[in-house]
């Protein structure tokens, strides 16, 4: 109650604040929604249901492609784009997650699966040339809201908050229905929770096909704020292993932990950059290496176990 | 996405843009496939020894890069997603040497070999052994930093340049008929192959290595039967990364050094590792030689990047109809 509660609370905050801040800042504020978004997605495959996925950018990078597409190349209204991103975002999540889950792939074996099918995605959108090839796509500035585009960045923060505050609607949703404890038995012990009846295959796909759908919703935002898209930055490596980064920093075991990893790591990241990006390419992500082995190191129950209120081993 | 990536696409780190082939200076007739279709064909047949050459000098590095993450995997549990970042760093080390010493790759081979051991050797002490009994995702997250780190300190020490590393052999060509390879190829694919049958050998035939294996098999009975485990895991952690430095002077000559180029590896490696069965040893060897030829021979049928895809589809596919791979599950 506690968490949803603070969290809530600070995603109306960040709402109202959000038209007094300077543009950086807003800036800030849309990337850890975004961020904040794709890392809770994350959560509910890797830390809820405890299978590690390391091809995330799958998912953001089919719901950003799918809506862009779709747009550009059968002018299809965003607005829609970014429902049908959704929906195709759950349909790879539960393709992905029925071939994979039937086989019984677990641990190593499933996060090289993931980080293979996504790779494979990469290259199979950079032959693509209705896609744009390696080139990416361009959408074309066109502000009005009825495109999906804002004059300002408060609209796209609003759009971000939004996306946001709905995952984490689902993840409570999810945590105190039946569903959140099929979730947590499969992560804890599966062969027990198989002995208890709970079909554990099918649970398993299920958690992979609302990860995928909630992990799509934040590529279209992204696609629409930036008005570009290429393979590299939206089905990249980077894009999967930051969703995992601010997840584990943030915390697996507790349910709005990812959130708290994307609110502290991002301003760091963008404060690294902006102050010492000139002379130290990737200086951020050597910050991001260190604080993940120390992390895994001192505190494996991440930020939200050390703060101790805010943790809660099982869902509250 | 935006703030990860945009920055990464403009310094290459980590990012396998181009992966480990593409990394090579001489890519025999890639593009032949765009030509008409019976004159392609027969050029395409014609270009088939060279492409199998190729594939054939790839696969004999990617073996040996995956014996050294097979090693590690076979006897410490741990998979290592950092392990080609330390071929990079051999290389690195190897263009230092050229540059800043003036030595050939060749010499330059005792000082990368030892140094990119010792940093084997801290690697596990500082990293490796602790995280031995953390959960499975926990060992996972910490080799990912690792070689986030270790990339990076590359792309900001030495920019995302792509260097070459001067050697007085890359220019020697060898011709066996129509067939054209690079002398330094074919001298790194020999040792390549005698170093993986050396080892093979080492761990099967010698005193130290069945401790190693006993280690591996069966860690309270052989702690029990006296074997000092620690030391076994550190020394085939040591073996396993070790090699690459064996191997980055010798590739050297015609590979170019950037601070992604160890991904390219690492990925390659995890595909001949499962491949050829966790752990096991002649599997790598043989599964190195397999996804070379596959990268090779796809290279010069599709052109372009779309042989990647079809590694990946092998890939995809044993993972999850043959996870065990060829070779069962045999340790080393």
């Amino acid at each position: 109650m506690t968490q949803a509660r603070i969290v809530a609370i600070a995603i109306g905050f960040a709402a109202i604040a959000a038209p007094l801040l300077p543009a950086y800042g807003q800036h800030i504020l849309i990337l850890v929604a975004l961020y904040g978004s794709i890392a809770l997605s994350w959560n509910i495959l890797g830390g809820m249901t405890g299978q590690m996925s390391l091809g995330h950018a799958l998912f953001v990078g089919g719901g950003a492609y799918a809506a862009t597409a779709l747009y550009l190349n059968l002018g299809v209204n965003p607005w829609i784009g970014l429902l049908a991103a959704t929906l195709f975002g759950g349909a790879l999540g539960a393709a992905l997650g029925y071939v994979v889950f039937r086989r019984k792939l677990s641990g190593v074996y499933f996060a090289l699966v993931t980080l293979a099918v996504a790779e494979m995605a990469l290259h199979v959108v950079s032959n693509i040339a209705a896609l744009g090839g390696a080139n990416g796509l361009a959408i074309p500035a066109r502000p009005d809201v009825a495109n999906f585009q804002f004059t300002s960045k408060v609209g796209f923060c609003y759009a971000a908050l939004t996306v946001l505050a709905i995952v984490c609607a689902s993840i409570l949703t999810i945590s105190r229905s039946r569903l959140g404890y099929v979730f947590l038995s499969i992560r804890e012990n599966e062969r027990s929770a198989a002995a208890l009846g709970i079909d554990v295959v099918q649970g398993k796909v299920i958690a992979s096909a609302i990860s995928g759908a909630l992990a799509a919703m934040a590529g279209p935002i992204y696609a629409n704020y930036v008005l570009f898209i290429d393979p590299e930055s939206v089905l990249g490596i980077q894009l999967s292993i930051d969703a995992l980064l601010f997840a584990f920093v943030g915390g697996l075991g507790s349910l709005f932990g990812p959130l708290l990893g994307a609110v502290v790591l991002v301003p760091l990241t963008e404060m690294l950059r902006t102050y010492l990006g000139g002379q130290l390419a990737g200086i951020h992500l050597i910050a991001y290496g260190i604080i993940l082995i120390l992390v895994m190191r001192l505190a494996p129950q991440g930020l939200a176990g050390l703060i101790g209120g805010f943790s809660a081993r099982r869902p509250a | 996405m935006s703030n990860g990536a945009l920055t990464l696409g403009a310094s290459g780190a980590l990012v396998p843009a181009e992966h480990s082939k593409s990394g090579r200076k001489h890519v025999a007739g890639g593009s032949v496939a765009s030509a008409g279709s019976e004159l392609a064909l027969t050029a395409l047949l014609s270009l088939l020894p060279q492409a199998l050459a190729d594939g054939l000098m790839l696969g004999a590095v990617y073996a040996i890069v995956a014996v050294g993450l097979t090693i590690a995997f076979g006897v410490l549990r741990i998979v290592n997603f950092a392990h080609g970042d330390f071929l990079a760093i051999g290389l690195y080390l190897t263009y230092i040497g050229a540059t800043w010493l003036g030595l050939d790759p060749y010499l330059s081979l005792v000082l990368v070999l030892p140094l990119v051991t010792l940093m084997a050797a801290f690697t596990y002490r500082v990293l490796i052994a602790p995280a031995l009994h953390a959960p499975e995702h926990n060992q996972i997250v910490v080799t990912l930093g690792l070689s986030l780190v270790l990339q990076n300190v590359m792309l900001a020490l030495f920019t995302a340049d792509v260097h070459t590393v001067p050697a007085a052999i890359s220019s020697h060509i060898l011709k066996f008929g129509n067939v054209f390879v690079q002398a330094a190829a074919v001298i790194a694919s020999v040792v390549s192959i005698a170093i993986c049958l050396s080892l093979y050998w080492f761990l099967r035939r010698t005193d130290l290595g069945r401790r190693i294996r006993a280690a591996a098999q069966d860690r309270d009975a052989a702690l029990m039967c006296g074997v000092d485990v620690d030391r076994m895991y550190l020394l085939a952690f040591c073996i396993g990364v070790g090699s690459l430095g064996l191997v980055a002077p010798l590739i050297a000559p015609f590979n170019y050094v950037s601070p992604g180029v160890g991904a390219n590896f690492t990925l390659a490696a995890f595909i001949v590792v499962v491949l050829g069965s966790m752990g096991n040893f002649i599997g790598a060897l043989c599964g190195g030689f397999i996804i070379g030829l596959v990268e090779a021979v796809g290279g010069l049928v599709t052109g372009g990047s779309v042989n990647f895809v079809i590694t990946y589809a092998i890939f995809i596919l044993f993972l999850l109809f043959k996870p065990e791979g060829l070779f069962g599950g045999s340790r080393p």
